[in-house]
């Protein structure tokens, strides 16, 4: 039963994890495109 | 004479066979995999052909270079990145938790499996049908559970084609009348360059977080990359046509050939559909119960039907939520806005994949 819960609770944080740091970087990429257009513009 | 070394078992797998061809020909349940994997099963339950003997039959060979290599599904992800337009979810980046909400329903799926006894492996093999993604399903059965690749197989890509019946329902249940009604705000514009970065980005990042996820991610985003670049249009092409056909026609019929009748009559099979169903219906829940918690913080608030798209049949679930929401209210437009949760549940699907493997090998 151990073993299970450790697998549920890493697989669902696990991917709530990757998740998130993927949703950070979106709104990092998002921004640095964002700055970056703006620059370009006269 | 094969006519004598015929036996019950294999006129069984016939049958199975038949139905199966039938679902794809006449009412065109994902022909394209059940096809294939229909007459896949109906040869390798002929007798004395030697199509499957391991070292020198001819399916075997497909099935060993092709799925045992582990070569087959990543390229079907080259082709599935080509083919994926990241717009809708990087126009709205919280859409992408939704994807993350519905693999709650495979971890629960992994969970009841257990209990009723499976072991892990397959236990994980049958809770990730719940991702309705046929080559991570695929992929993670060759690595965990190769005698329940073919069960699982089907049972992902038959239930995928049932996303308008198995959903609606769960749908129905966990939301209210004013919900499915409610309009959501337009999303911003996302510039090419971010189109373009963002594969490169997604790459670097998920890998860093679940490395086990490589094999399928790295080749989705490179296929995306192929397509948002420009400058590789053939490539892009190849990707998405010809190469994805040809893989698609070794996956199916490699996949079709490991149901025997010795592994696939028996009680564990019957398990493996009945947990493949759960998985869709459990997901979908997730999602939409996911999307209803997201909604206590956010200030622009998200349709909770749009949760149901993270199960990752796209974009039949989109199109799912898209319908449902139009019914609701005949002004509301959801298509594009599902289309984010749908193809972050395949990144999602992917992740949680990799921890499987990670932890159970």
């Amino acid at each position: 039963m151990g073993e299970v819960l450790m697998i549920f609770i890493n697989g669902v944080l696990g991917v709530f994890l990757g998740m998130s740091v993927l949703y950070g970087a979106m709104h990092v990429l998002a921004y640095v495109v964002k700055r970056a257009t703006k620059e370009e513009q006269p | 004479m094969g006519l004598l070394a015929v036996t019950p078992g294999m006129v069984f797998m016939w049958v199975v066979a038949g139905v199966l061809l039938y679902l794809a020909i006449v009412k065109q349940f994902e022909p394209l995999l059940l096809l294939p994997i229909g007459f896949g099963i109906l040869v390798a339950n002929l007798p004395l052909t030697g199509l499957m003997e391991p070292g020198e039959g001819l399916i075997w060979r497909f099935y060993h270079y092709g799925l045992q290599w582990e070569v087959i599904p990543p390229v079907i992800f080259l082709g599935l990145g080509a083919l994926t337009d990241f717009g809708p979810m990087l126009a709205r980046p919280s859409l992408i938790f939704l994807g993350a909400g519905a693999q709650v329903g495979v971890y629960v799926t992994f969970f009841v499996a257990w209990l009723l006894g499976m072991s892990l492996p397959e236990a994980a093999t049958t809770g990730i049908i719940g991702g309705a993604d046929g080559p991570t399903t695929i992929y993670l059965a060759t690595r965990l559970a190769p005698h329940m690749l073919g069960s699982c197989a089907v049972a992902a890509y038959s239930y995928m084609a049932l996303v308008p019946i198995i959903q609606p329902p769960v749908m129905k249940l966990l939301t209210t009348q004013a919900e499915r009604a409610m309009v959501m705000k337009k999303s911003r514009k996302v510039p090419k360059m971010e189109r373009i970065l963002f594969p490169i980005v997604a790459t670097l990042v998920t890998v860093l977080v679940v490395p086990a996820s490589a094999p399928l991610m790295v080749m989705f985003m490179l296929g995306n990359l192929f397509r948002e670049s420009g400058v590789v249009e053939r490539l892009a092409g190849a990707a998405q046509n010809e190469l994805m056909n040809i893989v698609t026609i070794f996956l199916g019929l490699s996949v079709g050939a490991t149901m025997n009748a010795d592994t696939f009559l028996q009680p564990k099979v019957i398990f493996i559909f009945i947990l493949g169903l759960v998985a869709f219906a459990v997901s979908t829940a997730s999602g939409v119960l996911f999307a209803k918690f997201m909604n206590l913080f956010l200030k622009d608030k998200i349709n909770p039907l749009i949760g149901a798209a993270g199960v990752s049949a796209v974009p039949m679930s989109a199109r799912v939520v898209h319908q449902m929401g139009s019914e609701a209210n005949k002004k509301n437009y959801l298509l594009m806005f599902a289309m984010g949760p749908n193809i972050a549940g395949v990144i999602g699907t992917i992740l949680a994949a990799g921890v499987f493997l990670s932890m159970l090998q």
